[in-house]
């Protein structure tokens, strides 16, 4: 209702929409392959700039991904390593996020395969003590709502720990990435529909075991 | 696990290690590569198989045919299971497959409520290993719950669970 | 989800509001349905949580020699022998020599053991015929095992009536 109190009928709801403002990130988007190009033509410095813009996200997912800190930097560098190395044939017709998630993708994807068991508590417990000396405890809280914060956490890695690889690799690209689907779905090398139903059925499963943490 | 060529050389020869030592270690031979003489036979050809059968007496014969087809209608779980036991068994030496047969004859002939026991005893000790198998059989409650021959019987068929 | 925008990408809308990612004029109607329907308000209200939830989870900081680490390993990449590069994977003699030679010391004691297994006779009269009263023994072997009733429960389901 406008202020008038007249009641007018809604437009017709487009619900597969979601509006942003995507000037900024086409920019970034074009000087990510400018970049690249020029590294093809043997400039390092802007390999280093690169590497400056995508180094964070891409240990960030990959540490998500593995959940091992000093794992996923070392998965990073192979991931820039052969990115660095196939500098040689780079062609911009994808996108270089894509491109360069794809691999980050690949490279967790067989790590998770190759040494995967299931909802491992052991790696929780690792990360533990090696995250605690990374992570700096936020100065603001108590000792008692650290422990809480930690504990919610813990439950959050565990449920993240749980999905199966391709479900995981979807809504962390999905949630921290904020990629849309059709991104993902390059990515992975899937049908967008297939994006949409890992990501349906890895928010169904976090629902579950997270929900009761409102 | 990044592959490369000297992990691969390495895994082929340590499976042909692995491979070496079970054979090494077989005490006999048993049945060819695991199959029965039923699977043998299911496996002829169906000249080969009428060729086999008419050296039975016709009653025989069909009495044989009907009991190859009950055993091929058989779940292929239960097919396995049985193909298992029947292995382990022919894996024995010759005096103790003749005294596992003897315990299972005498196992046939118990009343129905003392097969039961017996049956349900195995099952239970069937996801145990070896040692706590044997801590069971020794326990007092084993010794009163069977008389002796049936704590034989038992005995014996456990040699016939897998081994864990 | 049992509701009219269930059937119409209503997970899809769901998550894009759970992520405040919905435009304004959607966020109005969308919440406007949750006001009357019970089991979308329920999921919106845990895709919330879980997004809150998923927020807290901050990665650690990069290790302060991250880049020269890769770059040294850059380096290392271009220094290799023109021929290593050539080869697609790593190749290092070491690992597979020693067991190499225990693998063929083995190997040479299990053929003067067992040559049959290598040199099997191809000839057909020496491999024993099948006989049929083997079947016949097997059988019974079988029928005696099988009273032990040791099968799943799964397979004993399927063989009620059928022995």
């Amino acid at each position: 209702m406008d202020q008038d109190g007249i009641h007018t009928p809604a437009a017709q709801p487009s619900w597969n929409t979601r509006v942003k403002d995507n000037r900024p990130e086409l920019e970034a988007l074009e000087r990510d392959a400018e970049l690249m190009l020029r590294v093809r033509d043997g400039d390092q410095a802007s390999f280093g700039l690169l590497l400056e813009r995508h180094r964070g996200p891409v240990i960030h997912f990959l540490y998500r991904m593995v959940q091992r800190q000093a794992v996923a930097e070392e998965l990073a560098q192979e991931v820039f390593l052969r990115v660095y190395k196939s500098r040689g044939t780079y062609e911009p017709s994808a996108k270089f996020t894509t491109w360069l998630f794809r691999i980050a993708t690949h490279l967790g994807l067989n790590w998770i395969r190759d040494g995967r068991t299931e909802c491992r508590q052991a790696s929780l417990d690792e990360e533990t003590v090696e995250g605690a000396t990374r992570q700096v405890a936020d100065r603001t809280r108590s000792v008692e709502q650290e422990l809480v914060h930690r504990a919610k956490l813990k439950e959050v890695r565990r449920a993240i720990e749980c999905l199966p690889s391709k479900q995981r690799a979807a809504v962390l690209m999905h949630k921290y990435d904020e990629m849309e689907y059709t991104e993902i779905a390059n990515v992975l090398r899937c049908s967008e529909s297939a994006v949409k139903s890992l990501l349906f059925r890895a928010y169904e499963h976090l629902r579950s075991r997270l929900a009761h943490m409102a | 696990m990044r592959l490369s060529w000297s992990n691969v050389v390495s895994a082929v020869l340590m499976v042909c290690l692995v491979l070496s030592w079970a054979r090494v270690a077989e005490g006999r031979p048993g049945p060819k590569n695991g199959k029965t003489p039923i699977d043998e036979f299911l496996r002829m050809s169906p000249a080969e198989q009428q060729q086999a059968l008419n050296r039975l007496p016709p009653e025989k014969r069909r009495r044989l045919e009907e009991r190859l087809e009950r055993f091929n209608q058989l779940p292929r779980g239960q097919q396995q299971t049985l193909r298992n036991m029947y292995d382990r068994l022919n894996q024995l030496p010759p005096e103790r497959q003749q005294a596992v047969r003897k315990s299972l004859n005498q196992f046939s002939q118990q009343p129905p409520e003392r097969r039961q026991a017996m049956r349900q005893e195995l099952r239970s000790m069937a996801p145990l290993d070896p040692q706590e198998r044997e801590g069971r059989m020794a326990s007092a409650e084993f010794r009163e719950r069977f008389s002796e021959k049936e704590q034989r019987i038992v005995r014996d068929m456990s040699g016939l669970l897998p081994v864990r | 989800m049992g509701c009219p925008i269930g059937d119409d990408g209503g997970d899809e809308l769901i998550l894009a509001y759970g992520a405040r990612t919905l435009a304004p004029q959607q966020q109005v109607e969308l919440e406007r349905h949750l006001e009357s329907c019970a089991s979308c308000r329920e999921m919106a209200e845990a895709q919330r949580t879980v997004w809150s939830a998923l927020d807290a989870w901050s990665p650690a900081t990069v290790s302060w020699n991250f880049d020269e680490r890769l770059f040294r390993r850059i380096e290392n990449e271009e220094q290799k022998a023109w021929w290593r590069r050539l080869l697609p994977v790593s190749w290092s003699w070491r690992p597979a020599v020693p067991v190499a030679a225990a693998c063929a010391a083995l190997i040479a004691a299990f053929l003067l053991k067992s040559p049959a297994l290598f040199f099997p006779e191809t000839s057909s009269d020496s491999q024993p015929k099948l006989e049929i009263e083997q079947v016949e023994h097997a059988l019974d072997d079988m029928d005696m095992l099988k009273q032990l009733g040791l099968e799943s429960a799964a397979d004993k389901a399927q063989t009620m009536g059928k022995i």
